[in-house]
């Protein structure tokens, strides 16, 4: 008899696409949008995931672009100092309200009221990415005389880049009551000082994750014409909630949201895509095992999976997928362990 | 009671010890090759004491007597799954199998780069995930996942929903031959299960026995398109001692210089294997 679902492809089938699949051989990406050519520039913002997705892709020999070099520096300095982690020196981009709000200000619309805290050690840091100066600043206007520098390495990336590869963290943000500008962490945990009259809490919903992304996706579409987006969501939970409730209810929360607005975006924008990296770590099917022991931080082989999936759809060539018949056979027939090994394995 | 005769090779103790955890119907008794062979007029005498014979089918044409009508026996492949350990094969001097710093299994990439005059430093630096994929170390898990689940099939044991929890959380494979109880527990279950035996439902395991023999590892890029974590620590036989990947190699380098150049040879599962990595490391492909 048929039905609306006869002769839809397998993976639209839990059972045939996820449950009759090897965890590691699951991969739910389907029909990328786009290609990534070896030699177009890739750029990348976004939570800690963000940063495996970097890294790996600065590992296989990507073009990973990064505008923001620190080219006079020691290797070991520019580690140091979190340059080349991302695309530019703007650290980790938890919200989509900050995205936007980096962008602005790095095309001269928008400018913060705030433009340096102090340490309690008496260094200054940047409010919008406090922790990639370890060591901090000497003083406001150091901070302020590097942010200028480094607004002009994220202009220059925003323009020059030719995929954009963004994974959304999480909805909740410290903002500032003043002039509205978010921060990625609480004033008063690295620097400056914790004032409620000052700053304000704040969980975003749908309609604000998606009109920060549509305003971002509209302004960088109008001054880089032939830029890509790739959006994901991070499957890493959250570090600590403000709200009043348990810290994974409200991971659930932001991650919904987030995934929800990617889903909106992408039905929108035909050159946007939405890459599963939330799915493929985060999955029942893979029963939590692309976690470390704190249930928090992925490791290695979760992130190797969601780069393995990344490479196959997203890269033209080069892919490990492909499986060839004309493999090894396992072992030779007719040879059988030795008598001393068996001996020895009888127990 | 039914008493039972396994005759089998190395995995023959998991598998008797896990029939007998299994069904409160059976008394088992493991017997491998050499010990039947040792004894072959005992057991010879005993064959109809025992109502069934469980037989690794490639060990019952080996025997220098017949066993029994077919009614009572019952042929169990084994566990053979080399897809964790890709660079591992088994090699060949003067017609005789040779014997490596971890036992019958040689990399394949050192003795490529041994026979090319490589140095030990050298020869580290090829293993890495650029060489594996030259070489086709990620291509084996598929063929070898249906052969094996095929031939099982063949012999009326439904393996499919087994091997989807095997390789979940690590390696299922000590070594190309040697699984983990686990999986020869499951084995076990889905025999009996094909021949209509209940069996009881337990988390008990027998004694995991083949972890004593070599244990070459996952490579830490192979494990990461496996899914398994990784490492570069090879196991040796009958030693709970690891060699590192830089001590493996020269106890590697070793053996082969005990052989004149070339008179190594792959065994000929291994041929195509060997060929296409001398052929990466000669930089031809």
């Amino acid at each position: 008899m048929n039905n609306p679902y006869s002769g839809l492809p397998d993976y639209q089938f839990w059972r045939r696409s996820v449950a009759a699949v090897q965890t590691h051989l699951f991969d739910p990406t389907v029909n990328p949008r786009f290609r990534i050519d070896a030699d177009a520039k890739v750029a990348s913002a976004g939570s800690c995931f963000a940063q495996h997705i970097s890294r790996r892709l600065r590992g296989i020999g990507f073009n990973y672009y990064v505008a923001e070099t620190g080219e006079h520096l020691s290797p070991d300095e520019r580690l140091h100092r979190q340059y080349g982690i991302f695309s530019a020196r703007f650290g980790n981009v938890y919200t989509t309200a900050q995205l936007l709000q980096l962008f602005q200000e790095a095309f001269g619309e928008h400018v913060p009221a705030e433009t340096a805290w102090q340490r309690p050690d008496g260094r200054f840091i940047d409010p919008y990415r406090q922790q990639v100066e370890p060591d901090g600043f000497d003083c406001p206007e150091a901070v302020a005389r590097e942010r200028a520098r480094h607004l002009e390495a994220v202009r220059t990336m925003f323009l020059e880049a030719d995929i954009f590869i963004l994974t959304m963290g999480l909805t909740e943000a410290w903002r500032s009551r003043v002039d509205g500008s978010v921060f990625p962490m609480a004033p008063g945990v690295i620097g400056g000082r914790f004032d409620p009259d000052r700053y304000e809490p704040v969980n975003f919903g749908v309609e604000q994750v998606h009109g920060d992304l549509v305003r971002f996706l509209d302004r960088l579409k109008s001054v880089n014409p032939g830029i890509r987006v790739l959006l994901t969501v991070s499957p890493v939970p959250l570090l600590a909630t403000f709200e009043d409730r348990s810290v994974l209810c409200s991971t659930t929360y932001s991650k919904a949201v987030l995934r929800v607005a990617a889903d909106m975006i992408t039905r929108s924008y035909d050159w946007t895509d939405y890459f599963p990296s939330f799915e493929i770590i985060t999955g029942s099917y893979a029963g939590g095992l692309y976690y470390e022991d704190d249930y928090r931080e992925v490791n290695r082989v979760g992130v190797a999976h969601a780069m393995r999936c990344f490479l196959s759809n997203y890269v033209a060539a080069d892919s490990p997928k492909s499986a060839s018949p004309a493999a090894t056979k396992p072992a030779p027939s007719g040879i059988i362990c030795d008598e001393e090994m068996i001996a020895a394995l009888r127990g | 009671m039914e008493r039972w005769l396994i005759l089998s090779h190395c995995q023959t103790r998991g598998l008797a010890q896990s029939f007998s955890l299994l069904s409160s119907s059976l008394q088992v008794e493991a017997a491998d090759v050499y010990e039947i062979k040792s004894d072959a007029a005992a057991y010879i005498e005993r064959m109809s004491d025992f109502t069934r014979l469980v037989v690794h089918p490639d060990i019952a044409t080996m025997l220098e007597f017949d066993l029994p009508g077919a009614a009572n026996v019952s042929y169990l492949p084994p566990i053979e799954f080399g897809a964790y350990h890709p660079d591992m094969g088994y090699y060949r001097a003067n017609g005789e199998l040779i014997y490596g710093p971890i036992g019958l299994n040689q990399s394949s990439i050192a003795l490529a780069a041994w026979h090319e005059g490589l140095s030990p430093a050298d020869t580290r630096a090829l293993f890495n995930g650029y060489v594996y994929e030259r070489c086709g170390f990620y291509e084996d898990w598929v063929p070898q996942r249906d052969l094996m689940l095929e031939t099982f099939r063949s012999h009326g044991v439904e393996l499919d929903g087994a091997f989807q929890r095997w390789g979940r959380k690590r390696a299922f494979m000590y070594s190309m031959r040697h699984p983990r109880i686990e999986v020869l527990h499951d084995v076990a279950r889905q025999f009996l299960a094909s021949l209509g035996m209940e069996t009881r439902s337990t988390d008990l395991l027998p004694p995991d026995l083949l972890v004593n023999g070599s244990c070459p590892p996952v490579y830490d890029e192979i494990a990461d398109v496996l899914g398994v974590p990784g490492s570069y620590l090879f196991k040796k036989r009958y030693e709970y001692k690891y060699l590192d990947l830089d001590e493996f190699i020269c106890a590697s380098f070793e053996l082969f210089a005990r052989y004149p150049i070339g008179s190594i040879k792959p065994h000929p599962n291994f041929e195509a294997r060997y060929d296409r990595t001398l052929r990466v490391v000669r930089g031809e492909a």
